[in-house]
């Protein structure tokens, strides 16, 4: 008799478990943001249609740039102050961040990790930017872009209320953050590997996904917003 | 083998535990949408902005050459025009490349370290400027709105860094002593503004009791980046 309703119980505990690895499964399998399924399939959709969007127009651009190039030319060949002029445009217009450019370099990704794991909101600051670009300027970067925002000279990086702004762009901190570099990879990867550096320190407080990958063909943007002075004067 | 009471109850209660289990996972297939995470949804969204970005800076492109191409082809004189176009362009590209001396109305911010500590004072780091002091300064400035920055006369380009030697700051490769002295132009209200900000890294540097000193200036003029940059690793995009 004693050994029958101990085995009842091993039975019923048995159905309890089954039941229990049962919901756990179907609860890994849900998602934890049922809410956005359907917006990221307009996500997709909208992406897909702005690059083809993106893609004519880059196609019409450089026709343009083929036609003037062709003026140029013409006149630059004729003329020896056109050519000299042209060069200077040229070499000036790399410089200061006016082309799209590519070589070697790195991308670092950080992803602020904010789902049900995290607790802590984590988020990325103006500062901690600024710091990234200034280690990469002193590891000899060429050319470096937030989240495809080309920093020039005069790339603001502030906060602005809770986004953070770029070039005038904003973008959310909670957000990922793309920053590309272009320069020696080894030297540049090599920049945020000092305990002290801000990646590290970004490791240590925690909550951020970080990758660092090195590549033989970054490509930057050039910088797209205006290049009008108020006050600062011809010379 | 006899099938007694007992041995039934087992069966069948293993048999309701399988039941209930295979059911469970087969009336919860999966389904495509359920792949999505939230990592890709901000990757999705990333790439959403700035496709809007480049296609606003692509139409931007076009309506600039378009003019380029009118103004080229308006009269006969083709060269002069070309040639009067490019050197515009070349006017405005030397200023925004920060290779020429420019002049305007300004801020000029002076700090210097706090020489008047006690040795044996256990905040003796707080007394002197860092690097870190002095890139911060620089961006509230550029935040600001300033348009021109340079730190005894280093001009501030898109690759300058400010690191830190030892005791000594280096900015463009180039060693910087303190007193620093910041001249940056823009609105001089706007720049002093910032600069008196609570939360300014100024503010910060006189709480730290090192010297700092800000004048509105009606006109400065900051040296352009003296020395070539010749490129290395960049090549213009096809």
């Amino acid at each position: 008799m004693y050994n029958r309703s101990s085995q009842i119980w091993i039975g019923l505990i048995c159905i309890i478990l089954g039941f229990m690895v049962s919901y756990q499964l179907r609860y890994i399998k849900t998602p934890r943001y049922q809410y956005t399924t359907r917006q990221f399939e307009n996500l997709v959709k909208e992406t897909e249609d702005l690059k083809k969007q993106r893609d004519e127009l880059l196609a019409k651009t450089q026709e343009l740039q083929v036609k003037i190039d062709e003026i140029e030319k013409s006149v630059a060949s004729s003329n020896k102050v056109a050519s000299q002029m042209k060069e200077e445009l040229d070499q000036l217009r790399l410089l200061s961040g006016l082309t799209d450019v590519e070589g070697p370099g790195i991308e670092i990704t950080i992803t602020p990790v904010n789902d049900l794991s995290n607790k802590q909101s984590s988020q990325i600051y103006y500062k901690d930017l600024i710091d990234i670009v200034n280690e990469l300027n002193s590891a000899g970067a060429e050319a470096i872009s937030i989240n495809d925002e080309r920093f020039v000279g005069r790339t603001q990086i502030r906060q602005a209320g809770l986004s953070i702004k770029i070039n005038d762009s904003k973008f959310d901190p909670t957000q990922p953050f793309i920053i590309k570099a272009i320069g020696d990879p080894a030297i540049l990867e090599g920049a945020f590997k000092m305990p002290d550096s801000i990646i590290e320190i970004l490791k240590k407080i925690g909550g951020f996904d970080i990758k660092i990958v090195r590549s033989d063909n970054i490509k930057i943007l050039k910088y797209n917003k205006s290049l009008e002075y108020k006050y600062i004067q011809r010379k | 083998m006899k099938l007694n009471i007992k041995d039934f109850f087992l069966l069948t209660l293993g048999l309701m535990c399988g039941i209930i289990l295979t059911s469970f996972i087969l009336t919860n297939p999966f389904r495509p949408t359920l792949i999505l995470t939230y990592k890709e949804f901000q990757r999705k969204n990333l790439e959403l902005n700035q496709l809007k970005n480049q296609i606003s800076s692509l139409n931007k492109d076009i309506k600039s050459m378009e003019q380029k191409l009118i103004e080229y082809q308006k009269s006969s004189k083709i060269s002069q025009n070309v040639l009067l176009t490019m050197k515009n362009e070349l006017d405005d590209l030397r200023l925004f490349s920060g290779f020429s001396d420019v002049e305007g109305p300004g801020v000029r911010v002076i700090i210097d370290d706090n020489r008047n500590y006690d040795i044996s004072d256990d905040n003796v780091l707080d007394y002197i400027t860092h690097n870190t002091d002095i890139l911060y300064v620089i961006y509230d400035l550029k935040n600001a709105g300033a348009e021109a920055i340079s730190v005894n006369g280093q001009r501030i380009m898109p690759t300058s860094e400010v690191t830190c030697e030892g005791p000594i700051i280096k900015i463009n490769n180039q060693y910087i002593v303190p007193p620093f002295e910041i001249l940056a132009i823009g609105d001089p209200d706007a720049l002093y503004f910032a600069m008196t900000m609570p939360d300014s890294k100024i503010k910060e540097l006189q709480f730290r009791q090192l010297y700092v000193k800000i004048i509105k200036e009606k006109k400065l003029k900051i040296m352009g980046y003296s020395r070539k940059l010749i490129p290395k690793y960049i090549k213009i995009s096809k």
